[in-house]
């Protein structure tokens, strides 16, 4: 079909929905009766539907000839409510009422769509139209009839006897692969059962395993509490680090100074060491010994918390 | 109409057209294809097919309090993640919420006689102890949304002292009253619906059945409307993305275990036994009035599977003192997905857990 569309009629819409037209025409036909087998429709609806399309789709044609959508469109529902009417004039039972909705429904939508602007003249903007102006009245339309009771009721019949039959089908379909010694579905839906009874086994043996070691563990407010307080010297250990570092940096200055004071004390005496060095060293020492100290501790403190970094450069 | 030819929403070339045509058949008759639920997480427990999903943070951590997302038996539970930037937990977890989510899986024959009894005293406990575990958490907040509300409920009413601190019910139906449920009401009546027969012949009630039932509520909408807003789009070069997760979602129904079913159908619809504090859970009577946290109830106006007042009777069955009902111009599922969620419903959750999760 495609082929045909693309090699025949690229700027013939109406080519295209002739041929849309004929070809769903045929499917119904074929699917409906075409090779003659039974088919089961208790209303036969369908059949008379398909009736109706095919009388009407010499009307539609003219119209397609005539190459004016608005009186495509206007053909186009007089066929459907055509259709309809023959339906509703031929179907002696219609519990639910549904033809005679629906043709009222159709002759609603007519009035509607040519009332004011006209359709549009466009098949997808037409559709898309046609289910805006038509989905509240259909709506309304299908939940009367399924909200009542002779809806529910055949409802009610359709599934006892659809269930009856699914019933019969699975127990047939045990019974013969029982027979031909080959597994059922109930056998591995069994063995199936079997591994989950054993998985719930597992998780429940998990389950009083992790509730002794939540038994032994300590509360979640003071697992919260120690993490917080973990922070907390984590803070005040880098603060340490970075005043360590300072003395460091403070040291080697310092000791930079003494160093460029002495040479210069020396230059001035003649050779004389200076008076204040030996005070001067004293000090760096114990200030250098001080930070090595803490800084040891610090490491200690965060190897025993896992933590450790690399310490600064003392 | 603009074209000369007054076939103006024709694509230009005919091929083109076709093009779109295909494209549309194709998503008919294949199904929707679309990524979902990609927010990244991982498996923290399992238990036959259910499994608790970790969400990973994409901030540091702002409340102390998990959250747990229950989702119902029908259906799979992304919808709560449906994709990037449509996605309420993606939102959570953006906020700097710890989220967990409990997916059910998709019950095999082997689950067919699984019940409540299973699900509210064994599944959620446990899931709710891994979450407590891995949260290094006393307490937490429950979302449970439709059915998984309700499973929710009667969680909270028969452990309120297990470290509930919020409880929220997204469309979550209590009260099943026969002038409460709509069409259900009719639907599932004593004189026309007998659940043993549907089980006794399916085991687990098959996924379509379910989504039939519901899609048949609004059946013009969800048959035609549907795909009337497909060819639109498609037609208009609109961004399909969306349309197609949520296709995808809608035909991703999953079985429900039939004995689960059975209950649902049974003292649920035909006897409203939850609000007549009639519902026994292995001898445990389910007492909504026990529930004493904070509520946050949502419900849709335009929900038809759980009505308005199906929704709104919890607020007179729970003894909670800190409880609010939010109801949002919004369906079932719009509730959670789409530009409207995104502006209403998942600002409201955030704002009342933050408040209530530190």
């Amino acid at each position: 079909m495609s082929q045909k569309m693309k090699s025949g009629s690229n700027s013939d819409a109406t080519a295209l929905w002739r041929q849309w037209y004929d070809n769903a025409t045929k499917v119904w036909t074929n699917t409906l009766g075409g090779d003659g087998e039974a088919y089961l429709d208790p209303f036969g609806v369908y059949r008379l539907w398909l009736k109706g399309a095919q009388e009407s789709q010499g009307h539609a044609e003219q119209a397609l000839q005539q190459m004016d959508p608005v009186e495509l469109w206007k053909e186009w529902f007089d066929a459907a409510a055509g259709m309809w009417r023959t339906v509703a004039g031929s179907t002696p039972v219609d519990p639910l009422g549904l033809t005679t909705q629906w043709l009222e429904m159709v002759e609603e939508t007519r009035a509607k769509a040519f009332s004011k602007d006209g359709p549009p003249l466009d098949p997808l903007s037409f559709f898309r139209e046609w289910y805006e102006r038509t989905s509240e009245t259909w709506s309304t339309v299908v939940g009367d009839v399924i909200g009542t009771e002779a809806f529910i009721q055949s409802a009610s019949r359709f599934l006892d006897s659809y269930t009856s039959y699914q019933r019969t089908l699975r127990q047939t379909a045990e019974t013969q692969l029982h027979n031909m010694q080959m597994p059922t579905r109930s056998d591995i839906a069994r063995v199936a059962g079997l591994v989950v009874a054993l998985e719930d086994k597992v998780d429940l043996l998990q389950d009083a395993f992790e509730a002794r070691a939540d038994e032994q563990a300590p509360p979640a407010v003071m697992l919260d509490a120690v993490t917080a307080l973990d922070k907390r010297i984590s803070g005040i250990e880098a603060k340490v680090d970075a005043l360590l570092s300072s003395l460091a940096r403070l040291e080697t200055d310092s000791r930079a100074a003494a160093a460029a004071a002495r040479e210069h004390g020396q230059a001035d005496s003649g050779g004389r060491p200076a008076r204040r060095a030996p005070a001067q060293r004293a000090s760096r020492t114990s200030a250098a010994s001080a930070a090595a100290t803490r800084t040891g501790r610090t490491n200690e403190s965060r190897a025993r918390r896992g933590t450790t970094k690399k310490g600064p450069e003392a | 109409m603009s074209g000369a030819n007054g076939w103006g929403m024709l694509p230009p070339s005919m091929e083109q057209a076709l093009e779109k045509y295909t494209t549309g058949m194709q998503i008919i008759t294949e199904g929707a294809r679309a990524e979902t639920g990609q927010t990244p997480k991982e498996v923290i427990w399992t238990r036959n097919k259910a499994k608790l999903y970790h969400y990973e943070p994409v901030i540091e951590k702002r409340y102390r309090v998990p959250i747990l997302l229950v989702y119902a038996l029908i259906n799979r539970p992304y919808v709560l993640d449906l994709m990037p930037g449509n996605s309420l937990v993606e939102y959570l977890v953006g906020q700097g919420f710890d989220v967990y989510m409990l997916d059910w899986g998709i019950p095999g024959d082997e689950d067919k006689d699984l019940t409540f009894e299973e699900y509210v005293l064994d599944y959620i406990p446990r899931a709710l102890a891994k979450v407590k575990r891995a949260a290094h958490a006393d307490e937490f907040s429950l979302l449970g949304y439709c059915m998984g509300g309700t499973m929710t409920a009667m969680y909270a009413a028969l452990f309120p002292d297990a470290g509930i601190k919020n409880l929220l019910l997204l469309t979550a139906p209590i009260d099943f009253s026969p002038d409460n449920v709509g069409l259900y009401g009719l639907w599932t009546s004593e004189k026309y619906l007998n659940p043993d027969r549907i089980v006794d012949a399916f085991g687990n009630v098959p996924g379509d059945f379910i989504d039939t039932g519901n899609r048949m509520l609004k059946p013009v909408t969800n048959y035609v409307g549907t795909y009337a807003t497909m060819w639109d789009r498609i037609m208009q070069d609109k961004s399909m993305d969306t349309w197609l997760a949520m296709n995808k979602w809608v035909n991703d129904g999953i079985p429900f275990p039939g004995a689960t079913f059975r209950q649902w159908i049974r003292e649920f619809y035909q006897q409203n036994k939850l609000v007549k504090g009639g519902i026994q859970l292995r001898g445990r009577r389910v007492d909504l009035s026990d529930i004493r946290c904070a509520v946050l109830n949502i419900a849709g106006k335009k929900d038809h599977i759980c009505t308005l007042p199906q929704a709104e009777a919890t607020m007179r069955l729970i003894s909670s003192r800190d409880s609010e009902f939010f109801v949002l111009d919004a369906g079932h599922v719009g509730l959670l997905t789409g530009s409207e969620a995104k502006k209403q419903l998942w600002p409201k959750v955030r704002d009342w857990l933050s408040k209530r999760s530190g």
